[in-house]
């Protein structure tokens, strides 16, 4: 097997029956999977921040760092390997609050904004997500198993579950 | 506002900043122990954000978190993290063989540490920081930073990490004590000791 780990920012699509696809230690981010039954491709993105709308465009932008550029940028990358838009299944896991710094009002509750602007972008491509394991206050570990589709889901001291 | 290039200058200032404020640190908690501490050479870094959970450890890996939020002349965060194994030191270190909370112990540790750390950083800079209460977490190391990082990194996708490591009575504390700094704060900490250098 073939673990390919897909740290914060960073998006990877694979038709390798051999890949696992690994975003390790989600807490406020989220990891996103767009599997394709059909053709057996798979990608998965480490999901940051909600929106780029703030940042000037003009330099180096990490697409998988913001929902928002993060979800077109995958199904685009998801077709050019040969998925079809119609069978793609989208599951999403991660979006929690870890801590609760009084510090500028809103700014550390990150993973709920992160959850928000991740479903927004999806259904912006007129798309569903089939399922998720989002919120509360404990870190995630999400693996994608190329050549089942299946996704698993695991945190500290607790069993592995598949999503 | 101009996008300011970190210099290898920048850097040593940064590593100079921290060696001081972890020697003020390391004297606070020796003072409260009554035990020789070290706050080793610190780690400046310049790193891209995809990379800040393999330094601090390994993304899965499962640490104690403390983490402070600091404010006014300076944004950003302070973090220490350590593994059962050190929190099991410290708590050796501090509290011998009574029985107490190991989370309230490594919370007050990293409380020391960080007040005499921002003091020295406010003296140096002149200026006023104020540093949040503790909050205590347990859990993977990825899952503990990635909020601060996904604030520290919203525009930029690099950031300077300074780290510093604990030893306790020539004991090694594995872990890791972490001063985060906003984009904003860094360039204008850093032009202000450039400004002094030119004096």
């Amino acid at each position: 097997m073939n673990n390919i780990n897909v740290g914060m920012g960073e998006m990877q699509v694979s038709k390798s029956s051999s890949a696992i696809l690994i975003a390790p230690g989600l807490g406020s981010c989220i990891g996103v999977v767009m599997y394709d039954f059909v053709n057996k491709v798979g990608g998965m993105v480490h999901v940051v921040l909600p929106d780029s709308t703030c940042i000037n465009k003009s330099g180096n932008l990490m697409p998988g760092k913001y929902a928002d550029t993060a979800i077109p940028v995958l199904l685009n990358n998801m077709v050019k390997f040969g998925a079809e838009r119609h069978n793609i299944v989208i599951k999403i896991a991660g979006g929690a609050q870890m801590f609760n710094i009084e510090k500028g009002g809103n700014v550390l509750n990150i993973g709920i904004r992160n959850t928000i602007a991740v479903k927004a972008a999806i259904s912006k491509e007129n798309l569903m997500i089939k399922s998720s394991d989002t919120g509360g206050n404990k870190g995630r570990t999400c693996r994608v198993d190329i050549s089942t589709g299946k996704v698993y889901v695991r945190s500290i001291g607790q069993q592995e579950v598949e999503l | 506002m101009v996008n300011r290039k970190i210099t290898k200058f920048d850097l040593d200032i940064l590593g100079e900043v921290g060696n001081i404020g972890a020697g003020n640190a390391a004297t606070a908690l020796s003072q409260i122990l009554n035990k020789k501490v070290l706050l080793n050479i610190p780690m400046v870094k310049l790193c891209k954000l995809n990379e800040i959970p393999d330094i601090l450890g390994g993304p899965e890996e499962l640490r104690t978190g403390v983490f402070f939020g600091i404010n006014q002349a300076l944004n950003g965060y302070i973090l220490f993290m350590i593994s059962d194994d050190g929190a099991a030191k410290i708590k050796k270190a501090v509290a011998g063989d009574y029985e107490i909370d190991s989370n309230s112990v490594v919370s007050e540790i990293a409380n020391i540490i960080s007040g005499a750390y921002v003091g020295s950083l406010a003296m140096m800079i002149n200026n006023t920081i104020d540093i949040t209460p503790p909050e205590v977490c347990q859990d993977m190391v990825g899952a503990l930073i990635d909020s601060l990082i996904a604030n520290i990194c919203s525009v930029a996708d690099k950031t300077v990490i300074i780290g510093t490591n604990l030893v306790i009575d020539e004991e090694e504390i594995s872990g890791f004590y972490v001063l985060l700094l906003e984009k904003e704060s860094l360039d204008s900490m850093l032009d202000y000791f450039n400004s002094i250098n030119k004096m």
